[in-house]
């Protein structure tokens, strides 16, 4: 207990630890810094004014005009630092997640291609073929990552053209849940997908909904335990169209919620259960139902399960 | 002929070095997972382990600390195949008792093989 309390004392060792920057580009070390040069500005004020000054009033004034423009001077600098050592950070982050995530399709691009030039393998028709899916699955897997990290890239420079059309939500979501037969039998998951009608009409963009629903179904898989049964339900409310998909699985830490739409993050306990992915799928979620005039939220359990849901604006 | 046991959770790598394997005539189990590929090698006692760092249920780490802290399998040899690559995991999987650290994207299948039936022939 002790050592921990020290260990947090260590602030050359927490710079390096929580955002990989000597001390002196620190916010943490930044922030105390200012602090005292706060407090030595407001003694300095105050003893030359005392000296050159006899006004009680006005020394006071000097004081204060001193602490005030230090503490906006200093909160100017912590924050600029902040923001950089988090750009930082970020980057950092997003080159180690985008590289490996790239690695596994790229090796197995390889070793497919390894595999093939293996003449008894490449004599056999059954392998031969088995070969070319694993070329073209990771094919496709890598151009889903590229895409996605260039969708992120373009959504923040708000150069995303986002379609209107009318399409039915209920269609679209029973295709994806049949999609997922393979990935929902590995852990013995199923899908049970209630609806107030059998069709709904939404005014979004189809091609990007589906990106979204998609990610929504993944997550609800990956972090399902296992045998247990996701919930779907699609039904209208206030002219809106409502999506609702609820597992029971790790659920959300209450510490971590705040993040989970950002980029590039995945919950502390997520990482034990599921390390693939780059981390984007929420923001994009968000980003596309947000555009196409929707809402999205979620609550969440640690422990017991998630449940995630959006509205879209109904058409007939 | 030997008896491997490849834990690793992306279908495609199993799929392939599989192939390879077994049409060089040895006989390849497959893992998803760490607590599935700890609940195989103690089952079935392979000649060899091949064992990816990042996976779901129980990483590679575990996994070997718990094959070398246990009487039956401590001996088998075990070559970590991933593609993670600081020296800090080559150190510590070394550590724990790993035969060889072999970075997947940098080596062809052959290659692999190849390390494989050196290891065997130990």
């Amino acid at each position: 207990m002790l050592c921990g309390f020290l260990n947090k004392l260590n602030l050359a060792r927490q710079c390096r630890e929580d955002f990989n920057v000597s001390v002196w580009r620190c916010p943490t070390f930044l922030f105390i810094l200012m602090g005292v040069v706060v407090m030595v500005s407001i003694l300095a004020a105050y003893f030359i004014s005392n000296k050159y000054n006899q006004e009680p009033e006005m020394t006071a004034l000097l004081a204060l005009f001193t602490a005030t423009v230090t503490l906006v001077i200093g909160h100017i600098i912590v924050r600029s630092f902040s923001l950089v050592v988090e750009a930082n950070h970020l980057k950092s982050q997003f080159l180690n997640i985008a590289s490996h995530q790239l690695l596994t399709p790229l090796t197995a691009l390889k070793w497919s291609v390894n595999a093939l030039a293996n003449e008894t393998i490449a004599s056999d028709v059954k392998k031969q073929k088995e070969m070319l899916d694993i070329l073209q699955e990771n094919n496709n897997k890598m151009i889903n990552l590229v895409n996605g990290l260039l969708d992120v890239s373009r959504m923040e420079n708000g150069k995303v053209h986002m379609s209107r059309e009318k399409f039915d939500i209920v269609e679209m979501v029973r295709n994806l849940v049949s999609s997922k037969e393979s990935e929902l039998a590995k852990k013995q998951n199923k899908v049970e997908f209630s609806t107030g009608n059998d069709s709904f009409f939404v005014m979004a963009d189809p091609t990007r909904t589906k990106i979204a629903v998609e990610h929504l179904i993944d997550n609800a898989i990956q972090y399902s335990r296992q045998g247990e049964s996701i919930f779907l339900n699609i039904k209208e409310k206030d002219g809106k169209i409502v999506f609702e998909i609820q597992d029971k699985g790790i659920g959300i830490p209450a510490r971590e919620r705040k993040q989970i739409f950002g980029k590039f993050f995945r919950a502390r306990n997520a990482s034990s259960v599921q390390q693939k992915g780059l981390g984007l799928g929420l923001f994009l979620a968000k980003f596309i139902i947000e555009a196409s005039g929707g809402e999205i939220n979620f609550e969440s359990e640690e422990g017991v399960g998630s449940k995630f849901w959006f509205s879209l604006p109904a058409v007939n | 002929m030997a008896k491997i046991l490849f834990i690793e959770d992306e279908t495609a790598l199993q799929r392939t070095l599989s192939a390879v394997m077994e049409q060089a005539g040895h006989i390849v189990a497959n893992a998803y997972d760490g607590e599935k590929g700890l609940e195989l090698a103690q089952e079935a006692v392979p000649d060899l382990i091949l064992l990816d760092l990042i996976l779901p249920k129980m990483d590679g780490f575990s996994v070997l600390e718990k094959l070398k802290g246990d009487e039956k399998t401590k001996d088998i040899p075990v070559i970590v195949l991933t593609n993670l690559e600081s020296v800090d995991d080559v150190e510590k999987v070394i550590g724990l008792g790993a035969t060889t650290y072999l970075v997947k994207a940098n080596y062809d299948l052959d290659d692999i093989a190849g390390k494989i039936n050196e290891v065997l022939k130990k």
